[in-house]
């Protein structure tokens, strides 16, 4: 019995040593979700303050989420990492894209768009996207930007 | 007003001043125009209410209360999905071992044993349990941009789901 807890301990530790790097990761924002706001503010004081606000605000964020969603993303997040480093470049790029050039007033309906194309094979996609109802939403640049998105997007 | 005129956006099938309306995003004149047509017309006025419950929820987004299994569950998880460590494929007969027994066979040396535990003694306190939030963590630099990568990329994540995940559980 002895042992066996012995053993228990021994692999956890081992875990501890041998982190892999989504683990870590997950790990890192853990603790830092964790820190007391003071703490927090000492350990990030020497980031610039625009980036420090941003991941503030992210992190704020994502304290406040839901336990299925976190899951959710993280499992997304599980998925984006297996990705080539040159197809998660490419991804960033293209929401970047959309952020910048989808009108405010269309980025609702675009997520939704974007759902609902990865749900659906070639073809699919082709007769969604040419459909009177999205040619008459969305300009010929940003079907194809929703196109390559849903493309580009991990499972 | 006529419940079913032609400025209806559901039938025009042009509902972005509908998600506009519910978004907050209209002027005042486009709002006061869209009420009235919402007073008249039942399909509006059942479209409308449910976009305004994503939105209502999003606004009060409350913070969940922590569960303190729930990470741990998570990076269980994530950890289980990592490729093996060639220190996990050297230890899986004593994972085995532990989780049941039964397929457990006499494979591992006592040298291997007698490594693994100095290891975990070696290991700077390394069973302690997460300190509850609030409490005294330290976070090194690598540590710090970890985060922010992954907190980045949740982000992006997030932003490429349909709005009605924002809510559903
Ligand atoms: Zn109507």
């Amino acid at each position: 019995m002895r042992i066996r807890l012995l053993l228990v301990l021994a692999l956890a530790a081992a875990d501890l040593w041998a982190q892999p790097p989504m683990a870590q990761q997950a790990r890192a924002l853990e603790k830092l979700r964790r820190m007391a706001p003071e703490e927090r503010e000492q350990a990030l004081q020497d980031m610039p303050p625009a980036r420090r606000r941003m991941m503030e605000q992210r992190l704020e964020r994502w304290n406040r989420m839901a336990p299925a969603r976190k899951q959710r993303l993280q499992g997304s997040l599980e998925n984006f990492r297996q990705m080539k480093p040159e197809d998660q470049e490419h991804l960033r790029g293209l929401v970047r894209k959309f952020n910048e050039t989808m009108p405010a007033g269309k980025r609702v309906e675009g997520r939704r768009a974007l759902t609902h194309l990865r749900k659906l094979d070639p073809e699919g996609r082709k007769k969604f996207l040419g459909s009177r109802r999205m040619k008459e939403r969305f300009s010929d640049g940003e079907r194809e930007l929703l196109d390559e998105m849903a493309q580009s997007m991990p499972d | 007003m006529n419940a079913k005129n032609n400025s209806c956006p559901m039938q025009n099938e042009n509902a972005e001043i509908l998600l506009s309306y519910c978004a907050r995003t209209l002027e005042p004149e486009q709002v006061i125009q869209v009420e009235k047509h919402l007073l008249g017309c039942a399909e509006c006025r059942e479209w409308a209410a449910g976009q305004q419950a994503v939105w209502a929820a999003m606004d009060t987004w409350e913070p969940e209360p922590i569960s303190a299994d729930f990470d741990a569950a998570l990076f269980a998880r994530i950890a289980a999905t990592e490729q093996p460590s060639a220190w996990e494929r050297w230890t899986a007969p004593v994972r085995q071992f532990l989780q049941g027994g039964f397929g457990w066979r006499p494979m591992l040396s006592a040298g291997a044993v007698a490594l693994t535990l100095v290891i975990a003694l070696s290991i700077e306190n390394p069973f302690r349990k997460e300190p509850p939030v609030g409490q005294s963590v330290k976070l090194e630099a690598h540590e710090i941009e970890q985060a922010e990568r992954a907190l980045e990329d949740l982000e992006m994540l997030r932003q490429l789901e349909a709005p009605e995940e924002e809510t559903s559980l």
